[in-house]
């Protein structure tokens, strides 16, 4: 169904459609909230409050942009609002900075499996990256939505993501090597 | 090595496109839906305490008027109109409701 047609339904009332809506994001939203929240309890209210938020705030959706964008603007702020107000670290931290974790012991990577291996770095890594990683790759936003979304210069949004691939495709090295060998 | 780096990069890709393992429950559209009906009814009910108490709080500042500035002659006449506005205001809800109850229903059937 069409976004207009779909947002002009629920502002009729049809609950119908609001229950379509939450189907066909919620796929989305629960991706923005995992990559910020770790809980799972917060992680599964916190949906629910965005879709609330969602309902209660659809009378100003303008149509500037994808419904889709402008429900990942509301998750990425309000999980942002979560974490400042469990007092986390929200602030830009330097990707270089950051002793990452691939494992307790040197060759533990060999026997993790790839996709957790490479999910634990993503996980490690500071808010903006992990945040342009999503909507990038998981959810296929394009750069002008990404900026939209989380309202960081299109510059910086690409320098995370440019930062955070070549970060991941280094500390994945030897696990490729690895799987190379495999092969 | 340019072999090994194509790998390496299109295997990141498609690890990063891959879905995350949280997942919301099935019935997740419904929870939602549940919880808005529930502060609606919330807010409907918090509404209805605050329009009462507005009124009780009007009708006991009025009274505390009354009694303060009309004097003691007049408090029996008024007394009097107090007597007669009960049965008055009981026979016009009595009124509303049976025009609601057989009136109006039938007007909407025809």
């Amino acid at each position: 169904m069409d976004d207009r047609v779909l947002v002009n339904n629920i502002l009729a009332g049809d609950q119908l459609a609001f229950r379509m809506l939450i189907e066909q994001h919620q796929r989305l939203v629960a991706h923005m909230i995992a990559r910020l929240i770790t809980d799972d309890r917060d992680r599964e209210e916190l949906c629910q409050d965005v879709f609330i938020k969602v309902y209660h705030s659809i009378g100003t959706f303008k149509f500037d942009s994808k419904l889709s964008t402008w429900i990942a603007t509301i998750a990425y702020r309000m999980g942002l609002n979560l974490l400042r107000k469990q007092k986390r670290q929200v602030a830009e931290q330097d990707l270089d900075s950051i002793a990452f974790m691939v494992g307790k012991e040197d060759r533990e990577f060999e026997r993790q499996d790839y996709s957790d291996f490479v999910q634990s770095l993503v996980m490690q890594m500071p808010l903006p990256y992990r945040t342009v990683l999503t909507l990038y790759y998981l959810e296929g936003f394009s750069y002008p939505e990404i900026v939209k979304i989380t309202e960081m210069p299109e510059g910086t949004v690409k320098n995370y993501l440019f930062r955070a691939k070549k970060k991941l495709k280094e500390l994945s090295q030897p696990y490729i090597g690895n799987e190379i060998e495999k092969l | 090595m340019n072999d090994r780096n194509a790998f390496s990069e299109d295997h990141l890709e498609r690890e990063l496109r891959k879905s995350l393992k949280f997942e919301l429950p099935a019935d997740f559209s419904s929870q939602v839906i549940q919880k808005i009906e529930a502060d609606q009814q919330r807010e409907a009910a918090r509404t209805k305490w605050i329009y009462l108490a507005a009124v009780m709080g009007f009708v006991a500042l009025s009274v505390v008027a009354l009694i303060i500035f009309i004097p003691a002659e007049a408090k029996s006449q008024m007394l009097q109109i107090v007597g007669w506005s009960i049965p008055l205001g009981l026979l016009v809800v009595l009124f509303q409701y049976l025009d609601q109850k057989f009136v109006k229903k039938r007007i909407v059937v025809g």
